[in-house]
């Protein structure tokens, strides 16, 4: 079999965990709120639909308990990222230490090791015939075509409907939003909670197609890089797709570095290291971060406002 | 819309039930912790009508206007449309009620175009489709209607500020505002601006609508308001029609005394150049000279004003000069030293202090307290340190000096500089700047904002640098203040210096041509 | 208005806050109790006797009391890592990876260097490694923010996965332990002296306190504090008056690197003599928590990090006494942090610009 294929195919289903969780966190950005906590949300998706494949059984089930766990979060966020103001780097993080304390403390007791099935891979007909690129592209499992149709529609959701024009005028200058007669707290509340879900899809993912399923802390930073995916491709779709193949083809280049020549002799450690490094020079590459103006900042309302 | 009839002598009072479409704030009441900004305020508006807003800074306009817009909820008192009151809970009901206010820095999203700041919160968010070419086309549509011609698809940032403004008032307008309030709007403005802008708002007077302009500029209101209200210390003093009031009369209704003169000074600029700007060119991002080719020098014992239409380099002048950015071309001399690429540390240690332009975000830092902002500079420049550590005593002792000395309230070094007024927060801001007795001083908009004794107060010492040998570098949007301080004048228009001239035989409609762009032929006087 | 009622009024404005605050924690203090209570009779345990198991499995005897000590050393160390930072807005996230880069060339010198050397000496150089091991590794995303405005959460975040894997390679590849998810022990002369009899206290603790005292000095009495709060709080105001950004962005960094990297020095040399896969619990995440429940005030940071400590270290009792993973603790922790920023009582403030 072609190597570059089969590492370009294991590649793409290994990046649309990546992808949910960058199309999250594109629409929680764009609203203004920065979201650290993905990882978290990330995690708890995936606990959960493993839940749900393990008690209620079923691939589905699994999969609906995951977008269930990240409509949670997204309320929890959002309660405190909008409505209460707080720091929202700070307490992304500690939403992660509480996401891992939580997955974790409920594995232990609840899911001790189960495997889960994994969707199959379905083949598209015809599409799927096409040489090389059907191989990689159509013969992947259901989540992955789901990602495709995703991916659009959020773009479309960004850049071309009222909402997303509202709501990224909350994010670069909230009061002129205000005094437009917008509430931003409430254009704000659903870019969270839809932007969890997503996420919480792509931690889903994870259990129910790569990994099969759940062991502490299976996102491995995964929802980190989602976040660097976001920040260097500044909201261009294609930038993000592109940045996720990339981590994607990564990932799947430790599987294959055994069938790469020359490569063969690198310890497998520093071949894990390989996604963690590309992010760094990806973010050394962009030149730092241009964000909108006001993301990462509580907003708090005029009348609620002391002079 | 019916025009209320107007008896010329006659001094409002504020009746119940007015005609269809007046609106009223009674007894507006508004506290914020322990500063009243508000007490128990009438204030009414007429359609067709331009009714000024007048008082010092401080005196409560804004929080009033702000009332009426619904951004702030009065602590007591009521709105009334039409007779029936009514309540505002955000800018959304104002708008649904056809009030619209331009705030003094504009709400616009400098990323998004003309149309998407028009339309932005026009309709619901759930009404899916946003089509470019369909708003574009209706706002084109709208700017051409009220007369203001703006090209929809450009980006706001890339407009000048006074076609900003246009499209702010666009912005209310397409909304279906028949009352516009406008903040400070000429604050920005050059001479020139300034009457278009008037000549739009007394089109939309002629048209029925209802114009609130607030200001602290008495011109201004002589110029163009039929009614005049006056604030002071959040309380109204007087409403008078026009007529009935003049300049001396409105002065004294605003601050409660005459206007006081400041003192004569002696002629004491020495021959040496003590900063030296020569050919200074500074590019933005993408390479368009925002400074460009400007060249000036300031003597010992002068004040050089610097005047001109917001954006039009002033601030990348002033942030070159204070070291914060560099230029792609040119010179700055300090006393002879070429400081051009120095940092703010060297360029303090050659005698330079800088009054920035916006002292919370630049000049303080608000969470420290009065002392350690007034150290701000002598840390980092070492001065208050002994190997590493600080020296506590030494910087309270010294802020203890230059607290008295600048009159600052409450003179506790310890306290949190953000619980101070914006008076007082300006003085400890030159109380740090000037207290180290400096050669060369850059004051950026020094008054902005403060009430008529801080500026006074502000004005004085700019004066006493001058007495004492110093030079002055005042950029200013007040033309009075330019013209009141400065011994000589420039206007820079595009980065360039479109004219200059000694105070002494300033051209008013020269600068005032300057500022719009048209050159005069000749300077009048050289500038050493 | 007469002075005595300014003094007065200046007064209640300063204390205002410390009231406030303490009537968030205790609000803060009391959720966090009814959240874990619930979380506990959830899972179907006694909240009673999980906290005998709590308070026991940390403070119950002289060796639980020793472990107490020891990992509150280790929550201080990577809580001043990420305090310093943070006093100047700089998200140091990668305290966990500094401590395992750390822990990683500590462990390789001790097994390579001669072990004859004098203890002293040996235990000398290796703490100073550690500092500049996790200095070094703390540059990489100082170092790029200070130049190029890189988004540190970010890099510090992919710094931390590859310390992992560098730690790992040291573990499998370099040093190994036959049979067992660690470097080879260390001779003798590499580790601390024991200075408790019955405990496993080392030389660590008051190395760690140590470290509080010059971060304390530091931040409140030196220049350079003063500099790095003036940058947290606005940092164009600081850059206005002279302050080096950038100079103080890699210090800032640098010194709370080398903090982390010294809590991978006490945890090796002190703990495990071993380089142990693993050997952290978060405690780079948890300094986080750590830091802020001490409002990034160093003083602060001991009382915090022994809170920290015996919430650990107890849930070691409490798996004893019901049978729960021991990762309960971090809910608690995670809980109450997110609630004493929910009620104010940390607060981190902005250049923001004030409203109109």
């Amino acid at each position: 079999m072609n190597v570059t294929v089969s590492v370009f195919s294991i590649g793409i289903a290994l990046m649309v965990p990546i992808l949910w969780a960058a199309l999250g966190e594109v629409v929680v950005e764009q609203s203004g709120v920065i979201n650290i906590g993905i990882e978290g949300v990330m995690l708890i998706g995936a606990f959960c639909s493993a839940l749900g494949y393990r008690y209620l059984h079923g691939l589905t089930w699994g999969l609906l308990l995951g977008i269930g766990g990240g409509i949670v979060c997204g309320l929890v966020l959002s309660l405190l990222y909008v409505r209460l103001g707080t720091d929202q780097i700070v307490t992304g993080i500690l939403f992660n230490v509480l996401a891992l304390g939580f997955t974790s403390t409920l594995y232990t007791k609840y899911l001790g090791g189960g495997v889960v099935k994994t969707y199959g891979a379905v083949k598209i007909p015809l599409l799927g015939d096409i040489k090389y690129l059907g191989e990689i592209l159509f013969q992947q499992n259901v989540l992955v075509y789901a990602s495709f149709l995703a991916a659009p529609v959020v773009f479309y959701l960004v850049n071309n409907t009222w909402y997303g024009l509202y709501a990224r005028a909350a994010s670069e200058h909230p009061r002129a939003a205000e005094t437009a007669g917008l509430n931003v707290w409430r254009l704000r509340y659903p870019a969270v909670i839809v932007g969890c879900t997503l996420s919480a899809v792509g931690g889903a993912t994870l259990v129910l197609t790569t990994s099969g399923g759940f062991v502490n802390g299976l996102t491995e930073g995964r929802g980190f890089i989602a976040l660097a995916v976001v920040v260097l491709a500044r909201w261009n779709p294609f930038a993000v797709i592109a940045g996720c193949v990339l981590f994607g083809v990564a990932q799947a280049l430790q599987f294959q570095i055994q069938n790469l020549g020359p490569l063969s002799h690198v310890p497998s450690d520093f071949v894990l290291m390989f996604p963690y490094v590309i992010t760094i020079v990806a973010v050394v590459a962009a030149r730092g971060s241009r964000y909108p103006a006001a993301i990462g900042i509580p907003y708090r309302p005029s009348s609620a406002t002391a002079a | 819309m019916p025009h209320a009839a107007r008896d010329p002598g006659a001094v409002t009072t504020p009746a119940g039930g007015g005609s269809p479409g007046t609106i009223e704030l009674r007894r507006i009441t508004k506290t914020f912790g322990a500063t009243v900004a508000n007490y128990e305020v009438d204030f009414d508006l007429r359609p067709g009508e331009i009714h000024a807003l007048l008082g010092e800074n401080g005196a409560g306009k804004t929080t009033l206007m702000s009332i009426l817009f619904g951004l702030v909820t009065p602590d007591e008192g009521e709105i009334l449309i039409g007779g029936e009151p009514v309540v505002f809970d955000s800018p959304h009901d104002a708008l649904q009620r056809g009030i619209g206010m331009v705030h003094q820095h504009f709400m616009l999203v400098p990323k998004f175009t003309v149309a998407e700041n028009v339309v932005l919160g026009s309709v619901s968010p759930w009404n899916t489709r946003l089509r470019r070419s369909a708003i574009e086309r209706d706002v084109a549509e709208a700017s051409e209607r009220f007369g203001m011609a703006i090209d929809p698809s450009r980006r706001v940032r890339d407009l000048p500020i006074d076609v900003q403004q246009r499209v702010e008032i666009l912005k209310l307008l397409y909304r279906g505002a028949t009352a516009l309030i406008l903040d400070e709007p000429t604050s920005t403005l050059g001479p020139a601006q300034i009457d278009t802008l008037f000549g739009i708002l007394r089109d939309l007077r002629e048209s029925g609508h209802a114009v609130v302009i607030v200001t602290h500029k008495l011109g201004e209101v002589m110029q163009i308001a039929d009614r005049v209200t006056v604030l002071k210390g959040g309380r109204k003093t007087v409403t008078v029609e026009r007529g009935a009031f003049d300049e001396h009369s409105l002065a004294l209704a605003m601050t409660g005394r005459e206007l006081q003169e400041l003192p004569p000074r002696s002629h004491v600029a020495g021959d040496q150049p003590l900063l030296d700007v020569r050919d200074l060119r500074i590019s933005d991002r993408r390479g368009h000279g925002v400074v460009d080719g400007v060249s000036f020098s300031v003597r010992a014992g002068e004040i050089l004003g610097v005047a001109g239409v917001e954006g039009n380099g002033q601030r990348e002048l002033v942030d070159a000069l204070a070291g914060i950015l560099h230029p792609s071309e040119g010179q700055v001399l300090l006393d002879g030293a070429d400081v051009t690429t120095a940092t703010p540390a060297a360029r303090h240690d050659h005698g330079l202090s800088a009054i920035p332009e916006d002292r919370q975000g630049w000049g303080l830092v608000l969470d420290m307290t009065i002392a350690e902002n007034l150290a701000l500079a002598g840390v980092s420049a070492g001065e208050y340190t002994r190997y590493g550590l600080l020296r506590r005593r030494a910087i309270r002792a010294h802020a203890r000096t230059l607290l008295e000395q600048y009159d600052v309230r409450p003179a506790d070094p310890d306290l949190r500089v953000a619980s101070l007024s914006g008076g007082n927060q300006q003085k400890v801001v030159l109380a740090r700047e000037l207290g180290r007795d400096p050669k060369v001083v850059i004051a950026a908009q020094p008054t902005q904002g403060l009430d008529v004794g801080a500026a006074d107060f502000v004005q004085r010492s700019l004066l006493d640098v001058r007495e004492r040998g110093g030079a002055v570098v005042l950029v200013s949007n007040d033309l009075d203040e330019l013209l009141k301080l400065s011994d000589s004048l420039i206007v820079l228009y595009r980065g360039r210096i479109n004219y200059q001239a000694s105070v002494a035989s300033v051209s008013l409609s020269g600068v005032a041509l300057a500022m719009a762009g048209n050159q005069t032929s000749a300077p009048v006087a050289e500038v050493a | 208005m007469s002075a005595v009622n300014l003094a007065f009024r200046s007064i209640a404005v300063r204390h205002e806050t410390t009231l406030r605050s303490l009537a968030g924690t205790i609000v803060a203090v009391a959720l966090t109790l009814g959240v874990i209570a619930a979380v506990l009779a959830g899972l179907g345990a006694n909240p009673w006797s999980a906290a005998r198991g709590l308070v026991s499995g940390a403070l119950g005897n002289r060796f639980n009391i020793g472990q107490t000590v020891m990992i509150a050393s280790l929550l201080i160390l990577t809580g001043l890592a990420a305090a310093i930072p943070f006093s100047a807005r700089l998200w140091n996230i990668g305290a966990e990876g500094q401590m395992y880069f750390g822990a990683f060339v500590v462990a390789g010198l001790g097994l390579t260097l001669p072990s004859d050397m004098s203890r002293w000496l040996l235990c000398s150089i290796l703490v100073l490694a550690s500092l500049v091991a996790g200095a070094v590794w703390a540059l990489v995303p100082g170092v790029l923010k200070a130049t190029i405005n890189a988004n540190e959460v970010i890099v510090s975040l992919m710094m931390t996965f590859i310390a992992l894997e560098v730690a790992d390679y040291g573990i499998t590849a370099l040093w190994p332990q036959p049979a067992a998810p660690q470097t080879r022990y260390l001779p003798v002369n590499a580790t601390f002296p024991s200075i408790w009899t019955g405990t496993l206290v080392t030389a660590g603790a008051p190395l760690a306190l140590a470290a509080v005292i010059v971060a304390w000095v530091v931040m409140r009495r030196s220049g350079l504090g003063f500099e790095i709060r003036a940058i947290g709080l606005n940092s164009r105001a600081a850059q206005m008056n002279g302050m080096r950004v950038g100079r103080v962005t890699i210090v800032a960094f640098a010194m709370g690197g080398a903090f982390a990297g010294l809590a991978g020095a006490i945890n090796v040399l002190g703990m495990n003599n071993a380089l142990v896969s693993g050997f952290s619990g978060n405690f780079g995440y948890l300094g986080i928590a750590v830091a802020l429940l001490a409002r990034l005030d160093p003083t602060w940071i001991i009382p915090s990090a022994v809170l920290f400590a015996i919430l650990r270290v107890g849930s070691n009792g409490l798996q004893v006494q019901t049978g729960l993973s021991p990762d309960v603790g971090e809910i608690v922790v995670a809980t109450f942090v997110i609630l004493l920023l929910v009620f104010k009582v940390i607060r981190l403030r902005y250049a923001e610009a004030q409203s109109v």
